[in-house]
């Protein structure tokens, strides 16, 4: 079955600051299908992390959600939903810190179980057993004893990986991912990549990856969407997006990451710094960054329109575009 | 939309991963110091005389005798005896019987109710946290001793009135701590994915919450506990506390202080025995606090 299964439209996130009004994500628009893995990047404060976590309402009491989110619990199409009702059921979370997203004082099994025994009503015995299985699936050996374990006895890969068993006990359809390999090694990095790009095609699982690191987000993605200062600026297929970016801050952020076996290694660094919330610039908000930029882009409204088959960009120059130093 | 699929489960390749040492949950206990030990040994020696004071005391600790009044130790009166002629050594030790459990109570319960509303206030905020905080401060707002006083005044003299005016007055300390930590946790990311997988709030806040900040009361309360035997003690020794004749450390202190010149071992005593029991709670409230917040 396929069908959109999440669909976000003219997402916001405001914040009350003081009595000042601050809008970190401004009008947000995406749209999942089932099973797809979609990656936001973006540099810190881009709003990506804030999005991400408006769709299952995990934001501080001071923020208001305004937009419309549809998500396709039990039915065909997407729905109108409110948090609590994708709570334990289809959505589920992974964060960046392992050290911080299990509980100190239970033991690893406990934890896993409590989705299990809440949400399908299972006896004690019978969650522990299915904490076990889901620890196997995750590639976690001898799962029958560090169930018994608590959290600081396992080391960082295994902890996220009991973090990604705790997420999967609710079985959920889709499975939010809140950088969660920046704070492992390059190796446990890349196992954890690889378990999470083998659950979704076994479980069939949609997955939004938040991250600032492209070469992550080119691994586990089918599609990208590149947010700055609280919007989407561009969208597309992974590898369309990296070959042939259509926003400047696309291609910018791309030429200031390092990439092994480059045949340039010339980093080149974006101008500035990201805006601030309190007062983003008028029109494209990456206008006074741009290498490109021109007089109207100052007095261009944003909307993502379509410069091919599956993709989008925000920017009104596109053609100015040189690529990547081919 | 049917259910997802059913994981299935073989082919995951094993990882194979250093595993860390393990230290199982008796690591808390090992990582204790040994002051802890020592302090425990002193309380519970206080817990065992209060417990055997009827078998070890050698007279009624009410037993008066004018005719042996103020004797000095001797064989048969190990400390002597007071004003009205009753054996101090079996005072001492009876007088263990009322402070301890006065104490006790009068800083567990504080502490048990002022935990409960500080994790409240902390974890549901808004109106749950303004009703509560807004009291506290109105506890405070009073010199602590004044509002002891008045309450015993207002419930009657004793040990019951006392421990309701204790628990008044030291809840609110529990609560500062508690709800500052619950704040801190609150907005942990296992918190925050206990909510994602659908756990109600109570369950949240006792299983996810409680035990992740309990540690703080814990740290705390003998500290307490010293304070409420130390505040026992300064009461009946100004004569609001226990009354007479029933056998309390400041009361003796009281009753000894005229004759300490002549008869010195009679207040001092007494005074040592509360000496005593504060060391040994101050030791175990060390140790706890340098094991636990390491």
């Amino acid at each position: 079955m396929s069908g959109n299964l999440l669909e976000v439209t003219d997402l916001r996130v405001t914040f009350d600051v003081h009595g000042r009004r601050v809008t970190p994500v401004d009008g947000v628009s995406l749209t999942l299908e089932r099973g797809e893995a979609l990656g936001i990047a973006g540099e810190s404060g881009s709003g990506k992390s804030l999005s991400l976590k408006s769709i299952i309402g995990l934001l501080p009491p001071n923020a208001t959600v305004g937009g419309d989110l549809r998500f396709a619990l039990d039915q065909e199409s997407p729905i109108p939903y409110a948090p609590a009702d994708v709570h334990g059921h289809g959505i589920s979370i992974i964060f960046q810190e392992p050290m911080t997203a299990l509980n100190p004082t239970m033991r690893v099994g406990d934890l896993i179980a409590e989705g299990p025994k809440l949400h399908k009503g299972m006896g004690k015995k019978e969650a522990e057993e299915r904490a076990i299985e889901l620890m196997r699936l995750v590639g976690i050996p001898t799962p029958e004893r560090r169930a018994r374990m608590w959290p600081h006895q396992l080391s960082g890969g295994l902890r996220q990986r009991v973090m990604i068993a705790t997420a999967l006990s609710v079985e959920p359809q889709l499975l939010l991912c809140d950088e969660p390999t920046t704070a492992l090694d390059v190796s446990i990095q890349d196992q954890i990549l690889g378990l999470l790009q083998e659950l979704r095609t076994r479980l069939n699982m949609a997955i939004i990856f938040v991250s600032h690191d492209l070469a992550v987000l080119g691994e586990i993605c089918d599609r990208l969407a590149i947010m700055y200062a609280g919007r989407i600026v561009e969208t597309g297929p992974v590898d369309e997006v990296f070959a042939d970016p259509q926003h400047p801050y696309t291609e910018a952020l791309m030429t200031s990451v390092p990439s092994f076996g480059a045949t340039t290694d010339m980093l080149i660094g974006i101008e500035g710094r990201p805006p601030d919330p309190r007062d983003f610039p008028p029109g494209c908000r990456f206008a006074p960054r741009c290498d490109y930029a021109q007089e109207d882009c100052t007095a261009a409204d944003h909307h993502l329109a379509s410069v091919a088959p599956g993709r989008t960009t925000a920017c009104i120059h596109p053609e100015l575009i040189e690529g990547l130093g081919q | 939309m049917t259910s997802p699929p059913s994981p299935a489960y073989e082919g995951v390749p094993p990882t194979i991963e250093p595993l860390e040492v393990p230290i199982g949950e008796r690591g808390l206990w090992r990582r204790m110091p040994k002051k802890v030990w020592v302090g425990v040994g002193i309380v519970a020696t206080y817990i065992l005389v209060a417990l055997l004071a009827p078998v070890i005391a050698p007279y009624d600790p009410l037993l008066i005798n004018p005719a042996n009044s103020l004797a000095s130790p001797t064989a048969d009166h190990l400390l002597g005896t007071d004003q009205l002629g009753r054996d101090i050594f079996s005072r001492v030790l009876y007088a263990a019987r009322v402070d301890l459990p006065i104490g006790f109570l009068g800083a567990f319960l504080p502490a048990i109710a002022g935990t409960l509303l500080g994790a409240l206030a902390g974890f549901y905020g808004r109106w749950v946290d303004t009703v509560i905080m807004r009291t506290a401060d109105v506890v405070q707002a009073f010199p602590a001793y004044i509002l002891v006083i008045v309450l015993v005044f207002a419930l009657g003299q004793g040990a019951r009135s006392i421990i309701i005016a204790f628990t008044v007055l030291a809840w609110v300390v529990y609560a500062r701590i508690i709800r500052g930590e619950v704040l801190r946790v609150r907005d942990l990311d296992y918190v925050h994915a206990a909510r994602v997988a659908g756990l109600r709030n109570l369950r949240i806040l006792r299983v996810h919450v409680f035990p992740n900040v309990i540690n703080q009361t814990i740290v705390y309360l003998p500290s307490d506990i010293v304070f409420a035997t130390l505040a026992l003690a300064s009461f009946s020794f100004l004569g609001l506390g226990i009354p007479p004749p029933t056998a309390e450390w400041g009361a003796m202190i009281a009753d000894g202080q005229p004759f300490i010149t002549t008869n010195w071992w009679f207040a001092t005593v007494p005074g040592l025995a509360i000496v005593g029991l504060g060391l040994g709670l101050s030791l175990i409230g060390e140790g706890f606090e340098e094991a636990l917040r390491g």
